[in-house]
This record gives C-alpha cells, sequence and structure tokens, in this order.
C-alpha cells in the first residue's frame, strides 16, 4: 500500500516537472503547428509509458495513463491534447489487444483516454477559455475523467460484475485520487511559475467573485448536498434490499434442507427398519434350528458357529434368562436388557440398532434368549453409497455461503463441516434460544448474515452467508451509481455553468463594454443587449439615462455658452474700442483676440492729462473664466494708480501688492506700462515679466527693445519695478503684444518667434496701425497653418508724429 | 507631456519632458501637489521640457510658494528657450535655477 503510494506519487510528479519543464521552454513563444503536435507526441509519449509501467496493486496494474492528454489539452493546445489522447488511447488497445496487457479493461482504458484528450480540448476552449486552470479545476477534470474510466470499466462488463467490481474496488481510488492530484500539482506550479499563483484559501469579498463564480460555489454545494443525500438514501434501500433478499434466499434453503433431510431421514428410518426386520428373520431362524437340535442345552459353539457364519452375523449368542452367557459364536459384547423387553413386551423378536452400524435382535428361545448382532457397517456403506446422505452436499447457498445440521452435542451430522465440532455452534444455539431466526455473528472468520432453525429430530440447521457476499450486489450498485451521480452532476454543473456564463456573464460585459464606451465620452453609444427581458429592460434604462443626461449637458453646455457669450461682451467692452483720435500727434490701435470665449489678455490707454498718455499690455497666467477674472482686477487697479498720476514703476509696484493680496489662486499677470507725454516723446515704462517691446526709431527698423525687467505681478508682494526712459522721435513706432503672438505654433510645433514678428513689421513699416495689427494677425494664423492656438493674442501698436503733428506727404 | 517622478527619502525630483502650456500644466499641477507632503528639496528637471506657457510658470510659482514653506526647490538644466521666458517673465528673480 505504502510502496503504491510513493510509486503512484513519484509518477505524478514526474507528469508535474514535465510540464513545468514544458512550459518553461515554450513560455513567451508562439505555439505553432509544429510545437502543438511535439507537445501532443511528447505527451502521447507519456502516456504509453504510463501504461507499461503500471503500479501492482491488490493484482491489478494502477497508472496515471489519463494525465498525459489532459496536460497537453489543458495547459497547452486543445490540438495537443487530442493527439496525446489518441496516441495514448490507440496504444493502449494494441496493446490490450495483441500483447495482453490489461487486456479485461482494453476498451474502458482505451476509450477514456482518447476521451482524455477530446474534453481536456473542449474544456480549454469552452471552459477555461484559453486561461490555465486554477488547481481545484484541475483536480476535478483529472478526478472526474478517472471516475468516467471506472465507470467505463462497469458498464463494458455486464455480463461479469463480479470482476468488474474487483476492478473498479481496487483501482477506483488510487486511480481517481492520484490523476486528480497530479492535475492538481502540473496547474499549482504552472501558476506559481507564470506568477498568477493565488492562495485559494484566501477569503474573497463578493466584489472580487464573478457572477459565475458565486453561482458555480453554490452549484457545487446543492449538487453535493443532493449528490450526498442521494447517495445515502439509495445505499440504505439497497442495504436494506439486500438483506430482504438474502433472508429469503436463506429461508428458501433452509426449507429446502429441511425437507431433504426429513426425507433422507425417513429412508433411513426405512433401511434401518429393514435390517431390523432381516435380523430378526435370521435370529428366529437361528431359534427354529436350535430348537430342532434339541433346546439351547443341546447345542455348542460350533453349532452356532455354523449359522452365524451362514448368516454373516457379528455374533450369535444364547443367554440364559438370568442373564448369563450359556454359549456364543463370534466376540461381540453381550447386550443385557433384551431379556427383559422380550418378556415384558411379550414379544418374541425384537431389533435394535446400537449405533449407526450395528443391530441387535434378540428372540425368545424356549426359556432363554438368543442373541444376534450383525455388523451393518455395510449397510450404512450401502446407504451412503446410495447417495442419500451426498443429497444434502448439494445444497448451495449462494457462492460462499454454507450450512450444517448440528447436533444437540455441537457435532455436524451434515454439511459444510459434517462429522466436525465447531464452537460456533454455541453462538447459533444462543440466537436460537433467544428466538432469533435471523442474526449476524463471525462465523468461521466471516461476518456472515446466519438463519438457525430447530429441526424435529432435536438437532439444528444452521444456514449462513458471508455479508461480503449478502452486500456484493448493493456495492456494485452503490459504485456504479455513484461514479454515474458524478459523471452526471459533472456535465449538469458543467452545463449550467457554461450557461449562466453565456447568458449572464457575457452579456454583464457586453453591457459593460457598451458602459465603458459612454464613460469614455461617447454618449452616442447604445447598450443593445437583448438577450433576455432583464437585460433588455437594463440596456433600455442604460440608454434613457444617457439620452437624460445628454439633454443635461446639452443643457448646461447651453447654459454656459450663454453665460460665456455675455462674459465675452462684457470684457470686449472693458476694452477701449475708439481709436478715433482728435489729434494729429499719433495713432494707437489695438486689439485682443481670446483663444477661448474670454481672455487673460487685456490691452488699455488712457489720457492720464491733456498730454500725457498712458499705454498697457498685460498677460494674466492661465486661460478662461479665471484668467478673465483676474484680468478685470488687473486691469481696474493698474488704470486707477495710473489714474493718481504716480510713475509706471510705483504704479506696478501697488498693483503688485493689492493684486498679491489673497492671491490663493497663485494668479499672476505680466504687465508692460508706458506713460507718453506728447509733447516732448518722452516716455517712463516699466515691465513686469512682459514681452520685449518691439521699437522702430523713424527711417529705421523694427527692433527688439530688451528692456528692463521685474517679475510678473501677484507672483510675490514688495517688490520694486525698474523703470525706464524711452524717448521717441516723431515717427518712431512702438509694437507690444502677447506672449500668443511669438510662440502661436505651426504643425511642427515651430514658434512663431519674435523674428518672423520683427520681419513682418519692418515689411509693414508704412502701413497704418490699423492695418498692421490684422495684418500680423493674419501672419500668424497662416503660420499655424490651421493648428488651434492655446493662447490669446493680444497686440497694440503706436506711432509717435510729434507734437506738431502727423506730417502730410 | 510627460512626467517622471523620483523620490529618493525626502528629495522629489519630477523630470518634465515636451510642452508644458495650458492643456498640460494642470496635470504637473495636479501631480506635485499630491506628492509634495514630506518633501524638502524638490527638483525640477527640465532637461527634455521645449517650450513653457505662462500656464507651466503659475505651476512653477505655486510649487514655490509651497516649497518655501517645507524646504526648497530648483530648477535645473534649464535649456535657453525656457531660460529665456523665465528672463522675459522675471522668474529667474524668484527662482533657484541650476
Amino acid at each position: 500500500m505504502i510502496a503504491m503510494i510513493l510509486k503512484m506519487t513519484g509518477m505524478a510528479l514526474l507528469y508535474t516537472l514535465l510540464t513545468m519543464l514544458l512550459w518553461m521552454r515554450l513560455s513567451g513563444k508562439p505555439l505553432t503547428l509544429a510545437r502543438r503536435i511535439l507537445v501532443g507526441v511528447i505527451y502521447g509519449i507519456c502516456s504509453v509509458l504510463s501504461t507499461h509501467f503500471g503500479v501492482d496493486y491488490g493484482h491489478m496494474l494502477l497508472n496515471l495513463r489519463d494525465i498525459g492528454p489532459l496536460a497537453a489539452g489543458l495547459f497547452f493546445h486543445p490540438l495537443s491534447g487530442i493527439i496525446a489522447g489518441l496516441i495514448g488511447g490507440v496504444e493502449r488497445y494494441i496493446a490490450g489487444t495483441y500483447w495482453n496487457i490489461g487486456a479485461y479493461t482494453t476498451i474502458a482504458c482505451s476509450a477514456s483516454t482518447c476521451l482524455a484528450g477530446i474534453v481536456a480540448a473542449f474544456a480549454n476552449v469552452f471552459i477555461f477559455k484559453r486561461e490555465k486552470p486554477s488547481g481545484v479545476y484541475a483536480f476535478f477534470m483529472g478526478a472526474v475523467m478517472e471516475v468516467f474510466h471506472m465507470y467505463a470499466v462497469l458498464i463494458t462488463h455486464r455480463s461479469d460484475m463480479d470482476m468488474a467490481f474487483y476492478v473498479v474496488r481496487v483501482c477506483a481510488i488510487p486511480m481517481i485520487g492520484f490523476t486528480g492530484l497530479g492535475m492538481a500539482a502540473c496547474a499549482v506550479m504552472l501558476k506559481v511559475i507564470s506568477k498568477e499563483w493565488r492562495n485559494p484559501f484566501r477569503h474573497r469579498s463578493r466584489e472580487e467573485l464573478t457572477v459565475s463564480h458565486r453561482f458555480q460555489s453554490w452549484l457545487f454545494g446543492v449538487a453535493l448536498v443532493v449528490f450526498i443525500i442521494n447517495s445515502g438514501l439509495s445505499f440504505a434501500i439497497q442495504t436494506q434490499s439486500a438483506i430482504q433478499y438474502s433472508r429469503e434466499a436463506l429461508a428458501d434453503v433452509s426449507q429446502d434442507i429441511v425437507q431433504t433431510h426429513a426425507g433422507i431421514q425417513t429412508t433411513q428410518a426405512r433401511m434401518e427398519e429393514m435390517v431390523g426386520s432381516l435380523v430378526q428373520t435370521d435370529t428366529r431362524a437361528i431359534v427354529r434350528a436350535v430348537e430342532n437340535a434339541g433346546g439351547p442345552q443341546a447345542v455348542d459353539q460350533d453349532f452356532l458357529e455354523s449359522w452365524r457364519a451362514l448368516y454373516k452375523l457379528e455374533s450369535v449368542s444364547l443367554i440364559s434368562k438370568e442373564g448369563k452367557l450359556i454359549c456364543a459364536a463370534g466376540e461381540s459384547p453381550l447386550y443385557i436388557g433384551m431379556m427383559d423387553r422380550l418378556t415384558s413386551h411379550a414379544v418374541d423378536v425384537q431389533s435394535r440398532w446400537l449405533s449407526s452400524q450395528r443391530v441387535v435382535a434378540a428372540a425368545r428361545c424356549g426359556d432363554d434368549c438368543l442373541q444376534s448382532v450383525l455388523d451393518a457397517g455395510n449397510v450404512s456403506q450401502t446407504l451412503n453409497q446410495s447417495g442419500l446422505h451426498d443429497i444434502l452436499s448439494m445444497f448451495h447457498v449462494g457462492s460462499t455461503g454454507c450450512f450444517d445440521i448440528v447436533s444437540s452435542t455441537g457435532y455436524s451430522i451434515a454439511g459444510a463441516h459434517k462429522n466436525m465440532v465447531f464452537s460456533e455452534w454455541y453462538i447459533a444455539r444462543k440466537h436460537l434460544a433467544a428466538g432469533d431466526t435471523f442474526f449476524t455473528a463471525t462465523m468461521f472468520d466471516k461476518e456472515s448474515l446466519c438463519r438457525v432453525e430447530k429441526l424435529s429430530d432435536g438437532s439444528m440447521l444452521l444456514v449462513l452467508l458471508p455479508l461480503d457476499e449478502v452486500y456484493e450486489e448493493r456495492d456494485i450498485q452503490a459504485y456504479e451509481s455513484l461514479l454515474g451521480d458524478i459523471l452526471l452532476f459533472t456535465v449538469i454543473y458543467l452545463l449550467i455553468t457554461l450557461l449562466v456564463r453565456y447568458i449572464v456573464a457575457e452579456n454583464l460585459q457586453l453591457v459593460n463594454r457598451s458602459l465603458a464606451r459612454i464613460t469614455e465620452g461617447d454618449l452616442n453609444e447604445t447598450v443593445n443587449v437583448r438577450e433576455a427581458s432583464e437585460f433588455a429592460s437594463l440596456s433600455d434604462d442604460i440608454n434613457q439615462t444617457v439620452n437624460a443626461l445628454k439633454g443635461y449637458i446639452a443643457a448646461a453646455k447651453k447654459r454656459i455658452e450663454e453665460e460665456l457669450e455675455f462674459a465675452r461682451t462684457i470684457q470686449d467692452a472693458a476694452l477701449p474700442k475708439n481709436f478715433d483720435f482728435p489729434r494729429q500727434d499719433f495713432e494707437l490701435f489695438a486689439m485682443m483676440d481670446p483663444a477661448r470665449e474670454v481672455g487673460g489678455d487685456f490691452y488699455d490707454f488712457f489720457f492720464i492729462d491733456s498730454n500725457r498718455l498712458a499705454m498697457v499690455i498685460a498677460d494674466v497666467a492661465g486661460k478662461g473664466i479665471p484668467a478673465a477674472l483676474f484680468m478685470m482686477r488687473s486691469k481696474t487697479a493698474v488704470r486707477g494708480l495710473a489714474g493718481s498720476g504716480i510713475t509706471p514703476s510705483e504704479i506696478l509696484y501697488e498693483a503688485n501688492n493689492i493684486l498679491c493680496e489673497g492671491n490663493d489662486a497663485e494668479m499672476f499677470v505680466t504687465v508692460w506700462i508706458g506713460i507718453i507725454d506728447l509733447r516732448t516723446g518722452e516716455m517712463r515704462c516699466a515691465n513686469a515679466g512682459h514681452e520685449y517691446p518691439m521699437l522702430m526709431r523713424a527711417g529705421g527698423d523694427y527692433e527688439l527693445f530688451k528692456d528692463k525687467h521685474g517679475l510678473a505681478l501677484a507672483a510675490m508682494e514688495n517688490v520694486r519695478f525698474k523703470e525706464y526712459e524711452l524717448k521717441l522721435e516723431p515717427g518712431d513706432r512702438l509694437f507690444v503684444y502677447t506672449d500668443g503672438v511669438p510662440e502661436a505654433i505651426d504643425p511642427q510645433n515651430q514658434q512663431y518667434g519674435t523674428d518672423r514678428l520683427r520681419d513682418k513689421l519692418n515689411a509693414l513699416r508704412n502701413a497704418p496701425m490699423t492695418r498692421v495689427l490684422p495684418d500680423v494677425r493674419a501672419d500668424v494664423e497662416a503660420f499655424a497653418g490651421g493648428v488651434e492656438q492655446f493662447d490669446d493674442i493680444t497686440m497694440l501698436g503706436f506711432v509717435y508724429y510729434g507734437a506738431d503733428g502727423r506730417q502730410t506727404p | 507631456m510627460t512626467i517622471n517622478k523620483q523620490q529618493n527619502g525626502s528629495t522629489l525630483t519630477i523630470a518634465v519632458q515636451g510642452r508644458l502650456d495650458t492643456t498640460t500644466a494642470p496635470d504637473l499641477e495636479k501631480e506635485i501637489k499630491s506628492s509634495l507632503e514630506g518633501v524638502t528639496e524638490l527638483i525640477m528637471d527640465f532637461e527634455k521640457l521645449d517650450y513653457i506657457s505662462s500656464a507651466g510658470l503659475r505651476v512653477l510659482l505655486s510649487a514655490q510658494k509651497q516649497m518655501s514653506k517645507q524646504g526648497s526647490m530648483k530648477v535645473t538644466n534649464v535649456s535657453d528657450l525656457v531660460m529665456e521666458v523665465f528672463e522675459v517673465t522675471g522668474f529667474t528673480d524668484i527662482l533657484t535655477i541650476e
């Protein structure tokens, strides 16, 4: 037993090792047709080797042949499984049919091996969907396959159930167990190698379990309970009926034996009577001869001897009425008492069996008595030879049961233990005395169902049938229905699992896929799963919800758009638009083009007094509404401060501190401010982190004017800004802009840049600003080539004509 | 834009690759805000930064303000183009640029 366990474990480990090695060699490589066939052949060879190196146990050869095709089909490729199954199965058939190896189970074994490959292929494709099965599932696959194997042995030997049952009883548990464990070991090791192993006993929350998983657990539990109850009940019923059947059989046999025994006894009694009469006749004949010879006193020993010899008697004796021996021939004990009986019964002659062998007859011979003894041994022999007693030995109790007719002294008169004394007799007598006709006890070393009956002659009939035989039919039935039920439940279980998966899980996945698309923003996606009314209504509900959401989103979008439009109008209105100045000493034009509805850039210009013009251009970090709000704050602050007549650097200093206050959003704004005295052309400027201005001296080119820079406003409190002076001569031009201009990008992510801007401005050096700005804007747009711009584009152009006003050409 | 974070004790290095503009700045801002806890030195590696817009500057300013409270921040490997933006906007005055 231990040797068997060790050998089987070794074979299972070899399979595990092979599977691990193959997996490691093949992992990461595509499983080409050649590789699939190779894997199939390797496992097929393993299967064949299993057939020829089986483990001898209880006169049977145990093997793990079915692991080959199962492992190939489940862990590698369906085709490999089928190939391995065919190789193992066909070879098994040849080995059984032509080489007489395990010939008894050839059909069952070869069929189950072929089937193992097909089942593995099917399971791989439809149940595990090309994923590696977990250890538990692999165990079940292996175990159930062997259950089928055993069941096949039973159903292919309907006419020879005893042998088939023996095979199954010996092989079932080790083969089912080790095939299952071998498969489980392979599966677990593969999971470990590919780092997918999870502790199956780890508690998993409901969220982690799939519907089909939970369904399977419940189904398995319910099936198990039903299975146990069903098996238990049918086992109990079969036990009852086996006992009932055996009792009836024992009663029938008993009745026959009793009848036959009685018949034999009658026959024997008649025979004995006949022998008795014979001896009586002989004795009377001798008495007459004695009387003829002159009475008892006249005869001698020789006379008696002649008669004894004539009648082949054992002895002939003459006995006086006092009981004394007068004369005798042959050696024989003297049987006293016969005389009294003769007298008292007033008969002339009588006979009596002294034992099974001797008959004595006594006859009155005058006043004396003549006794003759016949050794009836030969008569008994005749009786025996007639087969009368043998008739009883022809009775059979089942195939392993027996019976005995036991005398009151515990001596078997007839039956299996004839002429023997056995101690079991005592047990039987006790039950008989207690009135139990049937009882179960250990008789002749076997637990047996027994029946006792008292016979008319005081002896006892004991009939018994070993429990092995009583329950044999039940055990066969139990094994068969157990194996059959496991197969049936497995098939139902798989069917329901597959149905749940196809009807529920797959449809849920379809719904989920649609939902994922909706989540990604495709609100036009509709869920359309109509496999069942639940899914249809779920689909409809989701579609309605999405439609309702679409409505809300559209409404919200519309509201926001309207509000943004308002905001744009307000922002637009905040920028001065009147470029018609009732004086000739300068020209000014500006424009702001937000990237979105509202922007963070702004420009501003205003007269501080009749001769001093302030110009501002600014860029708030960020875009959209936050930038627009901060822009309004900044514009108000700068204009308010500028109005108080302080210098640009002071304006920026104060504005910075105002904007820093409560700047939780950490916004900042770059500002360039210039205040020009139109009478002299002297201009005081300050730059808080803004782009360099472009300056064109009259008659020259535009150049980037790298002015003194400070930090952007609202970045840090109490920052001092540098101020510089710029003296504009008549004809000088100044162009300020925000980073939306030089940082506009084309499809290759190239920036427009200040060089391009300068060249464009130079090309337009004599054009009025009302043309320069739109042209630059158009050039930037042409450069961008349709690429969406992320920044607001704002420009302000200024031409100084001098205190004398514009020179009319 | 790609953001690479590398934490070494209380030193966090954030390498930014690509364009840091209006569209990508919020991502960087979220990334920085979520990882500044317990950081005493923040290094912004701008070796592969192609462009920074004012929205990007705002993120830097915000990070700088936060880091002045809990440690220090420096900006490294700044390209010429980005450096120009820092200079123009005056950010060279408030950032530690190496």
